[in-house]
């Protein structure tokens, strides 16, 4: 918000007359209601709302933004976790809600072509029947859009092996900021000149709104097992993790729960998780039958050597879709903890991981707030979710302090920012913690490149570095909106 | 009968909205709402109504109708409630707010629907004579001619209403104060329901005999409407009163069991330890309803059973699978009749836009979502596909009424008769 509304009324009637009256939305309450995603720390406005039906309508829409230098912002379903669909200098939103259709899928190829509004289950409920899967499992991926996996280059539970949403998009059919059309890549992906695909994936929205994808297809394994393994310490779990990554196996995922989440966890999926560990980690080997009975060999040993509580095997496909349910609903599960929650998704070295879950234990203690860690442990990718109440304005001060504090040590043993939930806005104040200020530079300017009115989700990724060259360091943006400094 | 005052909060127990704290905003439910598929608004998601729910708790709309407009486009089909990983329980906040909202509805329509839900609805002549006069209507040709004349297209939009309208069938609906069978295993008294009586009591009847030939004395007490369009529309004090008038009609026949084959009735008198929360004898009676397929899940089905060739596929009723959550039940059933093909359906627990009287009050959003479920139904290339309540399957047969598929309409508990018609 802040910026007064660039929409007057006849723009208003431009959209109406591209995507018809329904699909415009302005109405205050229904704002209101758009006004955050899954960060619930930050809030602001669109200015309208507006969704359209086909890639032809995205683009007139955005001609229009680029005519009238309005902002804009794409959405999908409105999941993600770093305030990457907060409009913070007005603008509207461009909803890809209504493009959600599966347009093709080529067994014989193993590529489907999408909307971007596809939701990530149904691409793999669909590919299914022909033995295929789509690799890229984001726990939100009930919920959450292709277009947005995209943008966030989202990763999930089974990307510690068949990795992350880049290497599985072969090609894009994008609007640019100016509203133009344009393919990238195409069905055999990538394969001359500059890999335009590779730059667009991972850039938040502010490169231009993908409108159809060409996504690879993985053909399913033949076998898959789960194990579930409790530790009475989340150290003697992190040492685990580190060995078996370690020892050259590829488990197909290695996820770690801790105390806080095991109970939160059962009481949604009745998963029945030792209530006493400290710490369970999930660990699947899949691939062709003779290669799961060597890789459990390997696996084995290694379990010995740690501390193991109680180890189990999913009996059957029903009790590993259980257990896989209730990893991915594990971060909503926490509303029955506390009404809200702030992660940071660093990345960190694996052979740290012992090291780090400690000082995240020791920085909760001191700043009395409740963290529930569930994470991609065999990627390093910690996920420290400290549980808040919005209401209590002392505490979300406390969580602030305890989480800058937690990406302070990660960042410390040579982490990343984000592993997987991007930079938004939630972030883009801690850029100058990783780049110099000479990298952000370039990524400005290749930004300016694409978008040179800057109008494709403006404010995001890129900090701002301010007139008298004072940077706003270590300010939250939802500390920013209190203070009413929005603009 | 506008106020500015926040809606929710200024009737006050502000503490009756708490369970809206356990909503943290993922979107996980968003795909699960057929209103959100269709409009594509969050406004009209689930996540989108908590959070005006919750912003009139706590003071932030201007006016009632900001909460109002999006909770009338709410089917109520609960899909919300069984995606959320974080228990929120939307039915109970979806309740409480309507039961709040309806003073600042139009005070003339409010009225006439109160005289409905009141006077008609618990009335079974009046439907059941409702009901004769439609089939008069349909085989007289008269239906025929309207449609040929375009009339519908005339009637504007009541004429899109009018596709909603029942295929009313021969026969009597069927009387109350009867008994069959002899008591072996249970005696149930079974529920009639308004609809389903006056459109299906071909349902009744199957029903009656799978019960029988599954060893049930089977009674049918005096009873009345279950009041579920009244406890929708959060008009609480009919539906206080229709639940104690079957309270106490359907517990004095003493039954084991109360059995339903209407999804919608079902969910609703399970309610009423909640709807009487005054009354002990409320847990009682909830304790005993039970849906017709989950009771004849609780055993093997009673042999012999001839086999049913037929190929069918299964829409789950929303106020079965996400209400009441029998959801393996009809499935476990089916599965034991003898030749019967079930064909899976992609996302049948979604809703068919029916929902009581939605399809009547907002056509153009209900057939939208129709539209999607019939897409799938089609794709099952199935001879039959069923449905477990009434609403569902009227909606259902005006899907297939306007599409090119030839499949008929049945309650599972039909199939089930097939497999027992020589009995
Ligand atoms: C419970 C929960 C669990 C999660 N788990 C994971 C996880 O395991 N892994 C993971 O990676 N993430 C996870 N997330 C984060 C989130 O789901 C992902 O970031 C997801 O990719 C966002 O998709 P969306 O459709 O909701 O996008 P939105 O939130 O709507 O948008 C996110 C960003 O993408 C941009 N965008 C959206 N669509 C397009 C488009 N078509 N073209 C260009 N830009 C676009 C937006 O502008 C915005 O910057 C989780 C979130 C929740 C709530
Ligand atoms: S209702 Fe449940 S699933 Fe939906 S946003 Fe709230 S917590 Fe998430
Ligand atoms: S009850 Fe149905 S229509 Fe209403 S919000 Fe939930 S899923 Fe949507």
């Amino acid at each position: 918000m802040g910026s007064m509304s660039k929409i007057t009324p006849t723009l208003k009637r431009l959209f109406q007359r591209i995507v018809g009256h329904a699909f415009v939305l302005d109405a205050p309450e229904v704002l209101k209601a758009y006004e955050c995603d899954a960060c619930v720390l930050m809030k602001a406005q669109p200015d309208l709302v507006v969704l359209p039906a086909n890639t032809q309508e995205v683009a007139q829409v955005v001609k229009i933004c680029h005519e009238f230098e309005i902002p804009f912002i794409a959405r999908g379903s409105g999941t993600g976790l770093s305030g990457g669909t907060l409009p913070v200098s007005g603008g509207i939103f461009i909803g890809l809600s209504r493009m959600n259709h599966i347009l093709e899928i080529d067994p014989e190829n193993r590529i489907a072509r999408v909307e971007t509004g596809v939701i990530n289950a149904w691409l793999n409920r669909d590919t299914r029947p022909f033995k295929l899967f789509y690799a890229p499992d984001p726990s939100s991926q009930a919920a959450c859009s292709i277009g947005g996996n995209i943008a966030e280059n989202a990763g999930g539970i089974h990307c510690v092996k068949y990795g992350v949403t880049t290497d599985h998009i072969l090609g894009l059919e994008v609007v640019t900021p100016e509203g133009d059309i344009v393919s990238l890549g195409g069905p055999h992906g990538h394969y001359r000149g500059i890999n335009w695909v590779g730059l667009f994936v991972g850039s938040e929205g502010t490169f231009g709104i993908a409108t159809q994808a060409i996504v690879r297809l993985t053909p399913l394994p033949q076998t898959i097992k789960v194990f579930l393994a409790s530790f009475s310490k989340l150290q003697h779990a992190a040492a685990l993790v580190a060995d078996i990554m370690a020892s050259g196996l590829r488990p197909s995922a290695l996820e770690m729960m801790d105390d806080v989440t095991i109970k939160a966890v059962n009481e949604a999926f009745s998963t029945g998780f030792p209530q006493d560990a400290e710490a369970v980690l999930l660990i699947e080997l899949d691939g062709h039958t003779d290669e799961v009975a060597m890789a459990e060999q390997q696996l084995m040993p290694l379990l010995s050597q740690h501390q193991v509580q109680q180890l189990r095997q999913a009996e059957d496909e029903a009790e590993r879709l259980t257990l896989w349910k209730a990893r991915k609903g594990a971060v909503a599960a926490y509303g029955r903890i506390l009404p809200a929650f702030y992660l940071h998704d660093c990345v960190i070295p694996r052979s740290e991981l012992v090291h780090v879950l400690t000082q995240i234990q020791a920085i909760g203690k001191a700043h009395e707030v409740v963290i529930a860690n569930v994470f991609h442990a065999g990627d390093g990718n910690l996920h420290p979710n400290i549980l808040l109440d919005p209401d209590d304005p002392a505490m979300v001060k406390r969580v602030l302090a305890a989480g800058e504090e937690i990406l302070k040590a990660c960042l410390d043993v040579g982490g990343v920012l984000s592993g997987e939930h991007g930079i938004g806005i939630e972030k883009s104040e801690f850029m100058d913690l990783v780049f110099t200020w000479d990298e952000i530079d370039v990524m400005r300017r290749l930004k300016q490149v694409f978008d040179p009115k800057g109008i494709a989700n403006p404010d995001k990724i890129l900090p701002v570095k301010s007139g008298c060259g004072e940077v706003r360091k270590g300010l939250a943006p939802h500390m920013l909106q209190a203070q009413g400094t929005w603009i | 009968m506008e106020s500015h005052n926040p809606p929710l909060q200024s009737l006050g127990q502000p503490n009756a909205f708490d369970a809206l704290s356990a909503c943290i905003h993922c979107g996980m439910c968003l795909p699960a709402c057929p209103t959100y598929r269709v409009t594509g608004s969050e406004a009209e998601s689930p996540r989108g109504r908590l959070y005006l729910m919750r912003a009139s708790v706590e003071g932030q709309l201007a006016e009632p109708k900001q909460l109002m407009d999006h909770l009338d486009l709410c089917l109520g089909c609960l899909g919300c409630q069984t995606a959320c990983p974080s228990g929120v329980n939307y039915e109970a906040l979806l309740m409480q707010s309507r039961q709040k909202l309806v003073q600042y509805q139009n005070p003339v329509k409010r009225w006439i629907r109160r005289l409905l839900l009141k006077q008609v609805l618990p009335r079974p002549f009046i439907l059941n004579g409702f009901a004769k006069v439609l089939r008069l209507y349909q085989i007289s040709g008269l239906q025929r001619l309207v449609r040929n004349l375009q009339l519908p297209k005339l009637l504007g939009p009541l004429g899109k209403q009018e596709r909603f309208m029942p295929q009313i069938p021969e026969g009597k609906p069927i009387s109350l104060g009867q008994v069959f069978g002899v008591n072996q295993r249970g005696r149930v008294a079974l529920f009639t329901g308004c609809i389903m009586n006056a459109v299906y009591h071909r349902v009744h009847q199957a029903t009656i005999a799978v019960l029988v030939a599954n060893g049930y004395e089977v009674v049918i007490p005096e009873q009345t409407c279950c009041g579920a369009l009244a406890h929708h529309s959060g008009e609480r004090d009919i539906v206080e009163s229709l639940a104690k008038q079957n309270l106490d009609k359907l517990l004095a026949a003493n039954p084991d069991w109360i059995v339903v084959n209407a999804a919608g009735c079902g969910s609703t008198l399970k309610e009423y330890d909640h709807i009487l929360e005054a009354l002990p004898e409320g847990r009682v009676f909830s304790e005993k309803v039970i849906d017709v397929m989950a009771l004849l899940a609780k055993r093997p089905l009673a042999e012999p059973l001839d086999p049913v060739s037929d190929r069918v596929t299964y829409h789950a009723a929303c106020h079965l699978h996400h209400a009441q959550r029998v959801q393996q039940e009809p499935y476990e059933v089916l599965k034991q009749i003898p030749g019967l093909t079930l064909i899976p359906l992609t996302e049948a627990e979604m809703c068919c836009g029916s929902a009581g009287v939605y399809n009547l009050a907002h056509p153009d959003l209900s057939l939208a979502i129709l539209q999607e479920k019939m897409g799938h139904v089609e794709k099952t290339q199935a001879d039959i596909v069923l449905a477990a309540n009434p609403g569902c399957m009227l909606q259902l047969e005006t899907g297939i009424a306007q599409s090119s598929i030839a499949m008929d309409v049945m309650h599972p508990i039909e199939i089930l008769a097939k497999a027992y018609r020589d009995q």
